[in-house]
Formats: C-alpha cells, structure tokens, sequence
C-alpha cells in the first residue's frame, strides 16, 4: 500500500499522526496533545481514539511499543509512528498545505499575526 | 459533585458494554481511564452526553468492521473447499426446497389467511346440531337465523354472509353466456372484509332490503379484465347474469381473489338478488328458517376473543330455538378460526398435510444432522488451524463467531439452492389441480413467506448444528492440536458421537430404499394399469356437461330436455350410441348414495350405508362398454311411475349377499325419503371408478328417468375422431335450447390422461423425488462419516503402511467399512420396504411382493452409488504418506 492510498486521512488519524511525530505516546496523552494543540476545540473521544488506533495498528500506520516507562501505569499501552505511518502523514501534510496554498492564492486566507 | 463524577464513570464501564468483547478486552481499560481523567476536568453531564454520543456512533462501527472481516475470511474458507461447500449445501437445499415445497401444499390446501384485511380477526360461524347419528355435526346457517344474529350479536363489528351460485354471465345482452360461479352475499361483504374495489363501490345496505329489487353487481377483477378488457368507464354499464340485466357498480381489487381457498367467483352480487339468480331455490334461501345454506363470517371487536363470541352465539342459539321451536329445536351456533373451519370442514385434507408436513420435518431433520456431521469432521480436520488462530491471540468467542459466520454463510447458499429445489417442487405439485371451466383452483406458489420462512429455518438449522463443532474447538486442546494436526482417535468419548453417526447413515440408507421400494412398486403398478383396461371404453367417447340450473327450469322442462336431446343427438352421423351420466368414470361428480340393502345388519348407530354410486340413462352401459353380467340394463319402460329399479355392480352384490344373486334383491333408498325402496334389476362388471390403483369397489347405478339431476354429462361413442363429433353436438343443443350453458367439453381419453394419467403420476413423482432426496442425503452422510472417519484415522493408517500394508488394502478397508453400514441400511431398508407394500397390497390392487426388480436390482444400484461416495476417502487414505503421518505425532 501508498501513503497516497490512505489519503485524505481522516481528521482524528491525522491528529494521532502528529501526536506521535514527536515521539511515543499513550492514548491519554495522544488526546492532551490534540486537545492543546487546537486550544480545546478537538477533544477525542475514546471510541473515536481508540477505533482510530485500532484501525491504525492494522493498516501500519503506527505499531504498539514493547518497552514502557517504569514509572507509568502498567496497564497503558505506548504507540509510535512506522516509518509506513511517518510517510503517510507527510503525504497528508503537504496535501493539506497545497491546498492551503491554494486557499490563499484565491484570497480566502489572510495572513494570521 | 465527586459522586456525580462517580456515577459518569459507572455508566461509561456500562456503556463499554456496547464495543465488541474483543476490542473492550483490548482497549477497555484505557478507554475508562480516558473518561476518567476527562471528568476530573469537564462538566459531568456535557461528558455523558459526549461520551453517551462517541460509543453511539462508534461501537456499531467496530461491530462492522470485525463482522465483515470475518465475512471475508469464512468467504474465503467456503471457496477453499469446493468440494464441502457443495455437499453441505446441496444437502441444506434438498432439505429446504422439500421442506418449501411441501409448504407450498399445505398453505394451498389449509394455512394461506384470507386476501382481507386483519384476517386473523374474522372467524366463522355455523350451525351445529346435537342429534346427527355421527355425533355434532356442522352446517351453513339459514338466512332467517342470519338476520337475528346480526341484529342481536353484540361481538361483532360487522357480520358477513354468502353463498355459492352457478351463473351464466354475459358482458352484452346479446353475446354468448359463460356458465361461471358467482357469489352472493350481504351489503356488509366488502366493509366487514375490509376490502376496498378498485373501480367504483361495494353493496350499501338499502340494496339488501327487499327482495328482487336491486340488480346491482361488483365484478371480480379478472371478468373485468377479461370479460370486459379493463374498461375504465364500467362502472354503470350492465351485464347480464342468467337471463337478468345487472348494473355494474364496482370492481373488486387485483388481491382480493376470493373469500374461499379455492373458488373464485366471478361476480358478486346482493343477497337478495338470489331469487333472481337461483330461482325458487333462492326464494326459499330467504324465507325458509331450515333451509341452512350461507356461510356467515364476522369481524371480531377489538378486546373481544372467538369463545367469548361463541358463548354469545350459543346463548341466541338458545333464545332461537325457543321461539322457532319447529325448525331449531335442536340447533346451535359454533365459533370457529378460519383454520378451525377449514381442518373440520376437510378433515382429510389436514390429515394429509400433517403426515407431509411430518415426513418432510423428518428430511429436514436428517439434512442438518448431515451438515452438522460435516461440519464436525471438518472441524476435525480444522482444529489446527483454530489452534493456532487461538494461539496468536484470536479469543476463543472470535474462533465460536468465525465458525458460526461459516455457517451462515452456508445456510445463505443452502438457502438459495433450496429455493431452486422449491421452485421444481411447487412445478411438481401444480399438476395436481382438478381440469375444469369454472373458476376453481389450487393455487400453490411460491411466495416471500414461504421464502422468508426457509431462509429463518436454514439460519436456525445451520446455527444449531454449526454450533456443536464451533464450541468444541473452542475448548479444544491447544498443545496437542497443535502438535498432532488433528484429534486423536479414541479420544475424550468420540467413540460414541462416531457409533451415532453409523447409526444415522444406516436409517438414512434403510429409510430411502423403503421410500424408493414404494415409489418402484407404485410405478409398476401404475405402469400397468394405464396399459390394462380400467373396465370402460376411453376410445371414441366425447363428453360435454350441461347445467341448466342458472335458467330455473320446472323439473319436467329440464327432463323433457334431456329427452330431446339424446333423441337427436343418437341421430348425428358417426354416432354409434349416445347416454347422459351424472358423474363420469375418473371425474370428481359421483355421489354418495346412502342405503340399506336388503338382508345388511347395519353397525349400532348407523342408519344406512355410504356407497358410491351414478345416476344415468339408459343405454350408459353399452356406450361406456361395461357389460350387464345378469340380468337387464336400464330400459325406457323404467319410468317416474314404474317400480323404483337399480343396478349395483359385482362388488356389491358379492360383498352383500355372498354366494347369492343380487337380482330381485331390494334396497332402501335412504336418500330419498322414508320407505322407499328399489329392485335391483341389473349387476355390472366391476371396473375402475376414482383411480387406477383402486381396489375393487361397489357401486350402485339409478336410472335418470327415476331420480332426476339439473346437472348431466352428455357420454357419446363414435366410430370416427371423437373430437370432430363437438361442434356438431354443440349445435344440437343450440337447437334444442340455445340457453343451456355448456361446459367441459373434452374426450374421454384426454379426461383420462389429465385425471387418472397425470394424478397418478404426480404422486409417484412425489414419492420417488423424496426417496431420491432421501438416498442423496443419506450419500451425503456417509461421505461425511467416512471422510472425517479417514482424517481420525491418519496415524493407524500411517502405522499400517509402515508396517507394511499397501496402498491397495488400505484403501479397501476404508471401502470395506463404509460398505458395511451400507449393507446394513439396505437389510433394514429391504425389510421396511416389504412392510410398506404389505400395507399397500391392502390400498393398491396388484402389488407384488416378489417383484425382484425392488429387492435386488433396486438395493444393488443403491450399493453400486454408495461404493461412488467412498472414492474420495479411500482416495485420501491410500494417499496417507506414513513418514509425514508418523512424524506430525
């Protein structure tokens, strides 16, 4: 399978995608990290999050890491991005931002301070 | 506010309830910590709602996604093992379209509700009297006992009543008429039914009040089409009805067939036209307390039970007979469901459904233990796999759910095979309805509720069985699974499921070889009968039937007619010889003649013998060629005024005055009065009367001259081509009186392919095709047995070889085995089969019980196929590899 397969990504999987670019996440943080990153307009929910997550895992988008922080709760399970999943959120990214381009060429975006 | 907190989080666990098992063990945990960490920082009831929306929207999709994965994957499965997938299919489909077919049948028959509105809501109602000699008997109710109940019941929305009538219609005044039925009924008949015409209205009741008054009519859909060709602007056009000029004023709509199973009136019209449409005999319907001829059905009121209705009923009855003391003295009312009525006015006809309905449960039955069977010794064959899906982390609920998804899918295949099978069936049995003009039929289809009923059936069956083998490998044995590629042999009391399935396959095998042996014995007996002679002439004879009812003729008009009639006909060129019969050989008009012979001791209780008999003129015997073998044939001198006179054929006279003549004898005519008696003057020979496997039976001829009928068949012997004699007699009639309707018209060698020929037929198809669908389930079986047998067996077969058996004798025992139940099965099914036509030596004249056709050839080819089904297993043990075998354990 592409990236270009996958694409557009859903809303919720593109946000877990950026969640875990910077590095291995658990699902509460994965939902934190959107939720700041959009000042509390996106809160997951947890069947959206984790039927995203499941839905993830199968299609390589991002895999369950073995190892976990000694001192976090033993039941969370950790997520990173695959290298299938990091190309694929690019892919997404740059769709996006062509479309932004876009957008702006017609005027419907004015530069934000 | 903490407690509130609390509470969001207990209904969230609950709400994880709605994920599937699998994705809550997997993520459940964490989901109920993310809502928990959500609640520490957001109003609890906007969470709830949050959260109560999120599971609403995403469990159903986590449902779907799993489901149609395993859709995929028992799709997959299915396509892997054609082989399987057809025989457990196939063996689904014989189950279900016999089971379908036979359906069909009994809805025809007995179960299809009324083309009405909430017809479970109308129930019927009916005389019964208490002092009948057979115990209670039921009957129509009279118009007069109609008219009170409908005033004074308080059960009933609306109270309905109706009643056959012969009709000859014609669209214009001057076109030919065609003699159809038409009923009569009450201006409440479409109301109460809830029925709504297509065209224009249904009675009001002013149209019922008086007498004679109102010629109205509501045409049936199918005259409108084919009488009138779907004239939009019908509605106030006329049509004529025996002779009477009726004004249209409604059309009934394409769903509404009939208010009878099986007749289908061409018109309706009021009550109270009957003495317009039956003549004297519909005055008397309206007037006369004791004259007891409608049918009467009432709509029940919402609340209102059909015992509360009868009690009720009863309770008029009762008020009734006190005030007509003369004519309902000893009458009362009776309740009863539509399906109530139609078993006890046809009790026969339930008898019949049941015992199908029964022997086809049973093939039903045999088809899932077959599939199940198959199942099971593929789940054998499988538990390794399932093993290792378990291993790999598939929880043993996804390994139950992914073979019960195989079974689904099967049943569906099963299900759509079925449908086929059905389809043929129903063919099959369409046959069966009796030839004639009037608007009568069986109409056995195929519908969605048959369809919709087989597919649950399939579902169910399939679930049930697929169920045992899915349970089992889900606590199966992991390591030793694993490790062996297959279950042990011996092990964990098989021994005895494998003892139930040799079983099976034997009353399978004996079970359709005494269904085959009857279905042979059957054929040959019927084979020969249509060859032989069933003791009349077909060859030559033309028949026409004649009704002058609809025209109210006085009695001697209509004899008079007759009279006329043969004279001329007997005059046509190439007419050899000429009678009327009131019934004819094979057809379905003989009556039932009650009386007492001379000399009968009758039974305690019974007041006169039932007999069949025919009322004919003269010169009957020698047109039909039936011999007189003592005494004399009807003669013109047997007249109203002379001595009463009868013919019985050989039977009777052998059965009732045995070692005697039977001339000069008397016999009381119940029938027709107190006192009256008859000479016998004539004994026939004995033919046959009903069908052709008949045993003799007796038989009681009346002269036509003594006992008159409205309704006769003209019988004429030619010596050219039958068939060109009908216009010619057509036009004698005409001649005679134009207004006689005729109908019927056909040559007695066609009447007696299509009833003795084609019924006969249909019934040995019917018994072969089961004992055929049996023979192939039970091949079915025996494959499914020996295959799983082989796969249990890998290692003693594998120890064997490397021992030093060949491939040649490995593969014989697997033959040898399987032959032994099948040999087992023919013993027992020879034996059942000698017993079935021990039975029928009794019901059907000339079985043989030393035919060796059915019990060598028969078994032999029964033997010859079942060896076919034993290929492929002793194929797959010979190809046993004993090093691979040896090695897995």
């Amino acid at each position: 399978m592409e990236p270009n397969d996958l694409l557009p990504l859903p809303a919720p999987v593109f946000h877990i995608l950026v969640a875990l670019a910077e590095g291995e996440r658990h699902g509460y943080s994965i939902m934190r990290d959107a939720e700041e990153r959009t000042h509390g307009a996106l809160r997951l929910s947890p069947g959206t999050l984790y039927g995203s997550i499941r839905r993830m895992l199968e299609q390589g988008l991002i895999e369950e890491v073995e190892r976990r922080a000694p001192a976090d709760d033993e039941r969370r399970r950790y997520y990173r991005l695959t290298k299938f999943g990091r190309r694929t959120a690019e892919a997404e990214a740059s769709r996006l931002a062509e479309l932004l381009g876009k957008a702006r060429a017609h005027g419907l975006l004015t530069q934000r301070g | 506010m903490g407690s509130l907190r609390n509470a969001v989080e207990r209904i969230y666990s609950r709400l994880l309830s709605l994920f599937p098992g699998e994705f809550r063990a997997e993520y459940g945990e964490e989901m109920a910590d993310l809502a928990r960490e959500r609640s520490r920082r957001e109003r609890p009831l906007g969470l709830l709602l949050v959260l109560l929306l999120d599971a609403l929207k995403t469990a159903p999709r986590e449902h779907l996604i799993l489901w149609s994965s395993e859709v995929r994957v028992a799709f997959r499965g299915l396509r892997r093992r054609p082989g399987f997938t057809m025989v457990a299919a196939g063996s689904l489909a014989i189950g279900l379209g016999a089971s379908a077919a036979i359906f069909c049948v009994a809805d025809a028959i007995l179960l299809r509700p009324l083309p009405i509105d909430h017809p479970e809501r109308v129930v019927s109602l009916r005389s019964q009297s208490e002092d009948s000699p057979i115990g209670v008997s039921f009957q129509s109710v009279s118009y007069p006992d109609y008219a009170d109940l409908r005033l004074r019941s308080r059960s009933f929305s609306g109270l309905v009543a109706f009643q056959t009538a012969s009709v000859a219609l014609a669209p214009q005044p001057d076109s030919a008429a065609r003699l159809t039925l038409g009923l009569l009924v009450s201006d409440n008949f479409f109301s109460t039914l809830g029925v709504e015409p297509r065209l224009g209205r249904g009675f009001r009741p002013d149209e019922n009040a008086v007498p004679g008054r109102d010629a109205v009519a509501v045409l049936s859909d199918g005259t409108w089409r084919n009488a009138f060709a779907g004239d939009p602007e019908i509605v106030g056009k006329t049509v004529r009805l025996n002779g009477v000029t009726f004004t249209v004023v409604g059309v009934t709509p394409p769903k509404f067939t009939s208010i009878d199973p099986f007749v289908r009136p061409a018109v309706y019209v009021p009550l109270m036209m009957a003495p317009m449409v039956s003549g004297a005999g519909g005055k008397r319907m309206l007037e006369a307390r004791d004259a007891r001829s409608l049918a009467v059905k009432g709509r029940l009121l919402p609340g209102v039970s059909p015992r509360q209705a009868e009690a009720e009923s009863k309770a008029i009855a009762v008020d009734l007979a006190r005030s007509y003391p003369a004519t309902n003295h000893d009458q009362s009312l009776a309740v009863r469901t539509e399906l109530a009525a139609r078993i006890e006015s046809s009790p026969g006809d339930a008898r019949m459904v049941t015992l199908l309905v029964g022997l086809v449960l049973l093939v039903m039955l045999i088809a899932c233990a077959n599939v199940a069977s198959l199942l099971l010794s593929r789940a054998g064959t499988r538990s390794a796999e399932l093993a290792l899906r378990t291993a790999i982390g598939a929880s043993p609920m996804r390994v139950v759910r992914q073979l019960l998804t195989e079974s689904l899918l099967l049943a569906l295949l099963g299900a759509v095979m079925g449908a086929a099978v059905a389809g043929a069936g129903v063919r099959l049995f369409s046959h069966m309805a009796p030839p004639t003009d009037l608007p009568i039929e069986v109409t056995i289809r195929l519908d969605s509720r048959v369809l919709a009923c087989g597919l649950v059936l399939a579902a169910g069956s399939v679930l049930l069985f697929g169920l045992i083998p899915a349970l089992r490998a889900a606590r199966s044995n992991l390591v030793r699974d694993l490790k062996s590629g297959d279950a042990g042999p011996g092990a964990d009391g098989r021994i005895p499921r494998l003892l139930g399935r040799q079983v099976l396959v034997i009353v399978q095998v004996a079970l359709s070889l005494t269904l085959l042996v009857a279905a042979a014995s059957l054929l040959g007996s019927f084979r020969r009968y249509l060859s032989s002679d069933p003791g009349f002439r077909r060859a030559g004879v033309y028949m026409l039937s004649l009704d002058p009812t609809v025209l109210q003729y006085p009695a001697d008009r209509v004899a008079d007619f007759y009279h006329q009639l043969s004279g001329r006909v007997a005059t046509l060129p190439g007419v050899e010889s000429a009678t009327l019969s009131y019934g004819v050989p094979f057809g379905d008009r003989f009556e039932f003649l009650n009386l007492v012979p001379q000399g009968e001791t009758l039974p305690a209780g019974k007041k006169a013998l039932s007999v069949l008999g025919a009322t004919v003129d003269e010169h009957y015997f020698s047109t039909l060629l039936v011999p007189i073998v003592s005494g004399r044939d009807f003669l013109n001198q047997d007249t109203e005024r002379s001595p009463r006179v009868v013919i019985v054929n050989q039977e009777f006279e052998r059965r009732h005055w045995p070692g005697g003549s039977a001339l000069g004898k008397r016999i009381r005519l119940a029938d027709e009065g107190a006192g009256v008696e008859a000479e016998v003057v004539g004994v026939a020979r004995t033919h046959r009367y009903l069908w052709v496997g008949e045993t003799p039976r007796e038989f009681v001829y009346l002269p036509f001259a003594q006992s008159k009928r409205q309704r006769m068949t003209l019988l004429v012997a030619t010596t050219g081509d039958p068939a060109s004699i009908g216009p010619a007699l057509r036009s004698v009639v005409r001649t005679v009186d134009p207004n006689v309707p005729m109908l019927d018209a056909s040559t007695m060698e066609d009447f007696f392919a299509i009833r003795a020929v084609n019924l006969s037929n249909t019934l040995v198809e019917a018994v072969s095709a089961m004992g055929l669908a049996g023979f192939a389930l039970a091949l079915v079986g025996l494959f499914g047995l020996m295959s799983s047998t082989v796969t249990r067996r890998l290692r003693e077969i594998g120890v064997r070889m490397a021992i030093g058996a060949t491939r040649h004798s490995v593969s014989n025992m697997v033959v040898r085995e399987g032959l032994w139940l099948v040999m087992a099965g023919v013993l027992l099914g020879v034996a059942g089969g000698a017993g079935v036509l021990v039975l029928l030596t009794g019901l059907v004249e000339g079985t043989r019980l030393d035919d060796p056709l059915l019990f060598l050839l028969l078994p032999l080819c029964l033997v010859a196929t079942a060896t076919l089904a034993l290929v492929q297993p002793a194929r797959r043990a010979a190809a046993v590899d004993p090093v691979v075998t040896l090695r897995q354990s």
